[in-house]
């Protein structure tokens, strides 16, 4: 059996945003501000961190992605507003799971707009720390951090 | 003796082909509702009270798309410039927002909104000076 390729962390970024925009409904960016950003607007960004993990012929199966959600708004409590509802979009979970699927496809010779399902999963998700909320201009950006452990599905 | 302004203030007011309007909110967002909802704010009934309306004159007073400003990763052009009123428009103050309201030589400027920086008079001023700050979507890189 060959290797596997490393996971796309691109597409679980966008699949993360996807989900976000969704839930909360205000848009999120990957990396960057979404186009024509309104008052409130998320960006989603990868940061420093995270690790791969695997066996001997796949030694990097599985991969920690470390995330940092940046919620904008025009006042403090705006900004706090879009982080809470974030934050529970990405960590809400029940008996049966994570309430808020994150459905990301990665690139093992398959391109995105071929995949038809999930080939990805989000294993586990975690918060990792608060980078607290401070003021650039005239807006307000609110940092979370968080961990996801991501997979492919077998 | 002091200088007789009339016939330069009606000069002055005599070119000032754009009209505008300038509104204060003193209060700003402070007494702006949020809503729990949605996340936004929704001014109340007579948040504003208009402090000017009527003849003016705009013009860019820096190199326009020089000055820009980052925040939560959206970049915008800052740019300044002067707005003029007759000198008897008074009680503009910083933090105002102007707005065009027509402006036959130049109909893109209508419905713009410039916030005021600096509002500057004097004994023997013509007009009334506004320093005035236009905030416009920059490159999305």
């Amino acid at each position: 059996m060959p290797a596997t390729l490393p996971i796309s962390t691109e597409n679980v970024t966008s699949a993360v945003v996807a989900m976000l925009t969704t839930v909360t409904g205000k848009p999120f960016g990957d990396g960057d501000a979404p186009p024509e950003p309104p008052d409130v607007y998320g960006i989603v960004d990868v940061i420093p961190g995270g690790g791969r993990y695997g066996d001997a012929v796949n030694p990097h199966t599985d991969i920690e992605l470390v995330i940092q959600i940046t919620a904008v708004g025009t006042t403090r409590r705006q900004a706090a507003w879009l982080r809470d509802r974030a934050d529970q979009a990405l960590l809400r979970k029940t008996a049966a799971g994570y309430v808020n699927a994150i459905d990301a496809y990665d690139l093992n010779g398959v391109t995105k707009s071929l995949a038809t399902e999930a080939s990805l999963q989000i294993v586990d998700r975690w918060w990792d720390s608060s980078g607290g909320i401070d003021r650039e201009d005239i807006v307000h950006n609110a940092h979370e951090r968080y961990v996801l452990w991501v997979s492919p599905i077998s | 003796m002091a200088p007789d302004l009339t016939l330069a203030r009606a000069t002055a007011l005599s070119v000032m082909d754009a009209t505008c309007t300038v509104r204060t909110d003193p209060q700003g967002r402070t007494d702006d509702l949020f809503d729990e909802t949605t996340g936004e704010y929704t001014r109340p009934p007579d948040d504003q009270t208009t402090v000017y309306t009527g003849p003016c004159l705009l013009r860019p007073s820096q190199g326009l798309g020089q000055n820009r400003a980052t925040m939560g990763s959206a970049e915008q052009f800052v740019d300044r410039y002067d707005l003029r009123l007759p000198v008897t428009a008074t009680g503009v103050h910083p933090g105002d927002v102007a707005t065009i309201d027509t402006s036959p030589n130049d109909p893109d400027m209508v419905g713009r909104e410039f916030t005021v920086l600096q509002a500057a008079g004097g004994t023997y001023a013509v007009t009334r000076i506004l320093t005035v700050q236009l905030r416009t979507e920059g490159p999305h890189v």
